[in-house]
């Protein structure tokens, strides 16, 4: 499966490229496909004063974004990740790889890698900076939100008076990795939600998965470091409430996690932006982590984030997110408190 | 581990925070005045709009929820097969116009949000068409297709589903 997915997803770019005889912008989507492409550079000045973090500019990753109509009912999309070796060990990266049926105007079925419903940024973001409204994720996505998942989705929307949602995934769990259903069927998404006015949608959802030997996942933090192979049941939920309209955007993420015995971790990320002008938009955030002592797989610890920025659209294709921000990572010995000027360049198109 | 860490007091950081904004800010403000005086949010007239599809089913024009299906909340007809949108591009005549009545948002902003709606899997891929004229043919030739036009355009689209919005 490991190889099978980027041969998979080279030939769904091959075919996109040779379905676009049409376009004259990469932009404008052709009958049957649509490619976009989306990239960020990273900019991080920073002080502390008996730590001096590094100052630097990198490349981020790079996005090659396709979806493809196959017919009335079924369509594919995909989402591949470039970066050089210098920053990231993987090259080349399956994202999301999906095949969708839509079995009528409300349900649908999705297979395939894809990214886990469980909050509204995973769901709606994805890799794509440009449309991240702070420069980071949040704090949760370091250790808690399972980014993706390899499995079978079903997926409702518009259902009543208030647009209520639902998904439902059946998946292979965190510990395959993309070896789908190495270990059979693992973890279990449960995500619902209202949209009860076009600007506002809150949502829920409970994940638990089954940890395989988590003393060797790459996750393990500071807790029981033992040679035995225990595997770990694990629930995750998380609650979203994000509201857009001409003058204000708003984004709440929270979530709590657990496994076996008392402990209780959880994170809490809000942002706020005000729509100053149509291309400008002043914005703060706070972003919190707090991983229990008596965790015995996350590397407990509490970690702060706050911030003030700007977001500006400086043309149609490019964006530029500057914040002033204060990190206190008490759960990363390597990375004390500091305050950083940093900014983010981002392209879509 | 170093268990001595020191944590920087704030007051300090902040210090060093506005010396960095206001060092680096000159080119922040170049920025961010480029991109205020980019904008240019025209004052169009105000003209009615009309919602077009050419979809066979039998349905109720006053049944379509229009909104719905511009802002990409609804992405199938009621049979199930998908709703091909034509939205006006960045030269053609209801750009501004369009994106403000049902975003309340300029052209770029629609666009964008467009963008998002299709990368999180959402929605179908829009089609973008540099004129009204060219939108109307896209509608006329695309099954399952809809879009949004001047009124003044109703009288020669018999074939069509029409509501005005």
């Amino acid at each position: 499966m490991r190889l099978f997915l980027p041969k998979l997803t080279l030939l769904v770019i091959v075919i996109s490229f040779a379905g676009l005889p049409k376009a004259y912008s990469i932009e404008l989507p052709t009958d049957n496909w649509n490619l976009n492409i989306f990239s960020y550079v990273n900019g991080h000045l920073a002080h502390s004063g008996n730590y001096e973090p590094d100052d630097y500019l990198e490349l981020g990753e790079s996005s090659i974004f396709v979806f493809g109509r196959l017919s009335n009912r079924l369509s594919v999309l995909t989402e591949v990740s470039l970066l050089p070796k210098k920053y990231r060990e993987d090259t080349v990266k399956v994202e999301r790889l999906t095949l969708r049926w839509d079995l009528n105007e409300k349900h649908r079925l999705t297979l395939g890698k894809m990214h886990t419903p469980v909050n509204y940024w995973n769901d709606s973001f994805h890799h794509g900076r440009y449309f991240f409204p702070t420069i980071d994720r949040p704090l949760a996505f370091q250790k808690f939100v399972p980014v993706h998942e390899i499995g079978l989705r079903f997926s409702g929307s518009r259902l009543g008076k208030y647009n209520f949602f639902y998904d439902v995934v059946i998946g292979s769990g965190q510990s395959a990795g993309d070896h789908a259903f190495s270990h059979g069927l693992k973890s279990t998404t449960l995500a619902i939600g209202i949209r009860p006015t076009e600007n506002l949608e809150i949502r829920s959802s409970l994940y638990q998965d089954e940890i395989i030997n988590h003393q060797n996942d790459p996750k393990h933090g500071f807790g029981d470091q033992t040679n035995g192979s225990e595997d770990l049941d694990w629930q995750l939920w998380s609650g979203s409430v994000y509201f857009e309209n001409d003058k204000i955007q708003l984004l709440t993420e929270l979530s709590a996690s657990k496994n076996k015995g008392g402990n209780l971790n959880y994170t809490s990320y809000i942002f706020a932006g005000w729509k100053w002008l149509p291309r400008l938009m002043p914005f703060v955030f706070v972003d919190f982590e707090r991983v229990d002592p008596k965790e015995t797989h996350f590397s407990p610890g509490i970690q702060r984030r706050y911030g003030a920025g700007i977001k500006t659209a400086v043309s149609n294709r490019t964006d530029l997110k500057v914040d002033l921000s204060t990190h206190d990572l008490s759960g990363d010995e390597s990375k004390p408190s500091y305050t950083a000027l940093r900014f983010q360049f981002s392209v879509g198109f | 581990m170093n268990r001595n860490r020191v944590i920087q007091p704030l007051d300090s950081s902040f210090r060093w925070g506005f010396k960095a904004v206001l060092k680096y800010g000159i080119w922040l403000m170049v920025w961010l005045s480029g991109a205020a005086l980019a904008d240019n949010k025209e004052g169009e007239q105000v003209t009615n709009l009309i919602f077009i599809a050419n979809h066979n089913s039998a349905i109720e024009p006053d049944l379509l929820d229009v909104q719905a299906i511009i802002r990409g909340d609804q992405s199938n007809w009621s049979n199930g097969n998908p709703i091909v949108l034509v939205l006006p591009g960045r030269k053609a005549e209801t750009y501004e116009r369009l994106s403000l009545q049902m975003f309340g948002e300029s052209g770029m902003m629609m666009q964008r949000r467009w963008l998002k709606l299709v990368f999180s899997g959402r929605g179908n891929p829009p089609r973008y068409a540099d004129s009204e004229q060219e939108i109307i043919d896209l509608v006329l030739n695309t099954p399952d297709s809809a879009a949004v036009i001047r009124a003044q355009y109703a009288s020669k689209l018999a074939t069509l589903i029409v509501r005005e919005i």
